[in-house]
């Protein structure tokens, strides 16, 4: 399913009106209504942990309704959830709300593109605003010739009519933010090593990854807190 | 220091961590002062090899595949010791320490493995909380699916409270090893989530434990709850189903192949 059309200002929308629906509306966030709506998006997983990849069921209608229903359910949960059921697991729920909603519906603005930086010119793939040129290239390896550790050194070039250039250099597990994007280091020519004539790196750009993260932060909170509280009450639930 | 010294480290580190738990095991008082001495000791002697061959190394010990199970076996034993400290389980500390002497058997049984290299992408301080806190976790699980099937076994067996423990501290540990990957998978693959097959069923697994915390609760305010709970255990058999393609299952799966948590 093509989700260009759930793109922004309309993913703000839905967002929204899931929310408004889910505070209005306390009948639907009981735990049976929720435990029925993650169990048919678990359902939904466990297709998608079974079919090819590449058939992107995770961008099928089923899983997309699926998806939706679950964050009416648990918005309405989130929004009249009685405190005295832990706090720990408030917080792993509303954490969940916050980055299934804003990774679903921020998938739909988001995009995520391969592309080679080679020695001798600039390249780019749509929708890149900028190109990149590789530089230098360095690797470490292991006395048994496997790699241990690669950097590369890229120079990017701005579409815009100034051409600003950034040079900036890449390594695995650290990736770098070119205006308003991030610029990951994948691969090389593994033959040449060092003198690879090229590397291949992955540039995404996902305006709404603070949203994600501070859901996910929201969330190990609530695990902090879930596994404290568990501390507190295994004083009163003493094992047999 | 070197690998050839581990063995000694190891030996006395765990026979110090037996005679931890078996006094747990056997002393009336809980936490015991012995045992916690006995399984202390235990984690001071690991520690000092570690701290020993970080210094030879002149880097530290986190390199190797060899060298993060090393890391594996001494959290396995703190967090047995705190969890033993606070909760005052006697049997955690039997558990930990079979957990730990599982990674010290295998550093011992397969040394070619020290001389294997840890690819850059692995290369992260995310590593290793990552999948000691997933190990941990399948441990806690693994335990109350054991409990469900002795309560199969001895139907009068009182275990409601240890599940709901176990079941939330492993859910704890899991979700935290879960959201600390996706964070690290966002600095090294780009997105928090890609729906890999091990993200999928990791997922799959997360959620059923959860749908069992959820409605365990909720059974509590019901007055047939005592039959309901006993079918809401069939739930954690389901988890630890699922939790086991999770772990190894999904390498038998047509679609494991495209896994970017392929590291075999």
């Amino acid at each position: 399913m093509n989700l260009s059309i759930f793109s922004f200002p309309v993913n703000l929308i839905v967002g929204l009106v899931l929310l408004g629906a889910g505070a209005l509306i306390p009948l639907i966030g009981t735990r049976k209504h929720l435990a029925i709506a993650l169990a048919l998006f678990a359902l939904m997983c466990m297709v998608q942990g079974l079919v090819p990849m590449q058939m992107q069921f995770n961008r099928s209608i089923p899983f997309i309704v699926a998806l939706l229903w679950l964050l009416f359910v648990l918005s309405s949960f989130v929004f009249h959830y009685p405190m005295s059921h832990g706090k720990g697991a408030f917080l792993i729920y509303a954490g969940l709300l916050v980055s299934l909603l804003s990774g679903g519906l921020g998938a739909c603005d988001a995009y995520k593109v391969q592309t080679m930086a080679w020695r001798s010119e600039f390249s780019s793939v749509h929708p890149m605003p900028f190109s990149i040129r590789l530089e230098n290239f360095r690797m470490e390896t292991f006395p048994t010739g496997e790699p241990m550790n690669y950097t590369a050194v890229l120079t990017a070039q701005s579409h815009n009519e100034d051409k600003t250039q950034h040079k900036f250099t890449l390594q695995v597990n650290h990736p770098v933010t070119i205006e308003k994007h991030q610029i990951y280091l994948q691969g090389y020519d593994t033959q040449k090593g060092s003198d690879t004539p090229y590397c291949t790196l992955l540039v995404t750009y996902q305006p709404w990854r603070w949203l994600i993260f501070s859901g996910i932060l929201i969330m190990l909170c609530g695990a902090l807190v879930m596994f404290l509280r568990g501390l507190i009450s295994s004083k009163k639930r003493l094992l047999p | 220091m070197n690998w050839n010294h581990f063995i000694g480290f190891a030996v006395v580190a765990v026979i110090c961590w037996v005679m931890g738990s078996l006094r747990a095991l056997l002393d009336t008082k809980s936490p015991s002062k012995g045992a916690s001495w006995a399984y202390c000791s235990g984690i001071v002697v690991y520690c000092a090899f570690i701290i020993g061959f970080w210094i030879s190394l002149k880097r530290p010990p986190l390199r190797t595949m060899g060298e993060t199970r090393l890391w594996y076996s001494l959290f396995m034993a703190l967090s047995g010791m705190l969890t033993y400290r606070i909760w005052k389980y006697r049997w955690i500390l039997s558990f930990s320490t079979l957990m730990a002497s599982v990674f010290i058997c295998i550093n011992l049984l397969k040394p070619e493995i020290h001389s294997q290299s840890l690819m850059p992408a692995l290369q992260s301080p995310w590593f290793i909380p990552h999948v000691t806190l997933y190990m941990f976790s399948y441990a806690l699980f693994a335990c109350t699916f054991l409990l469900v099937v002795g309560s199969w076994i001895w139907p009068s067996l009182e275990i409601e409270n240890a599940l709901h423990n176990l079941c939330t501290t492993g859910l704890a540990f899991f979700t935290i090893g879960m959201l600390l990957g996706a964070i690290w998978a966002k600095e090294a693959w780009g997105s928090f989530w890609s729906w890999d097959p091990k993200e999928t069923w990791a997922a799959i697994t997360w959620i059923t434990f959860l749908i069992y915390l959820l409605l365990n609760d909720a059974a509590e305010d019901e007055t047939s709850f005592a039959k309901k709970r006993k079918q809401l255990r069939l739930l954690l058999v389901l988890g630890f189903l699922f939790l086991q393609i999770c772990w190894y299952g999904i390498n038998y799966l047509p679609n494991a192949a495209g896994s970017i948590h392929n590291y075999a």
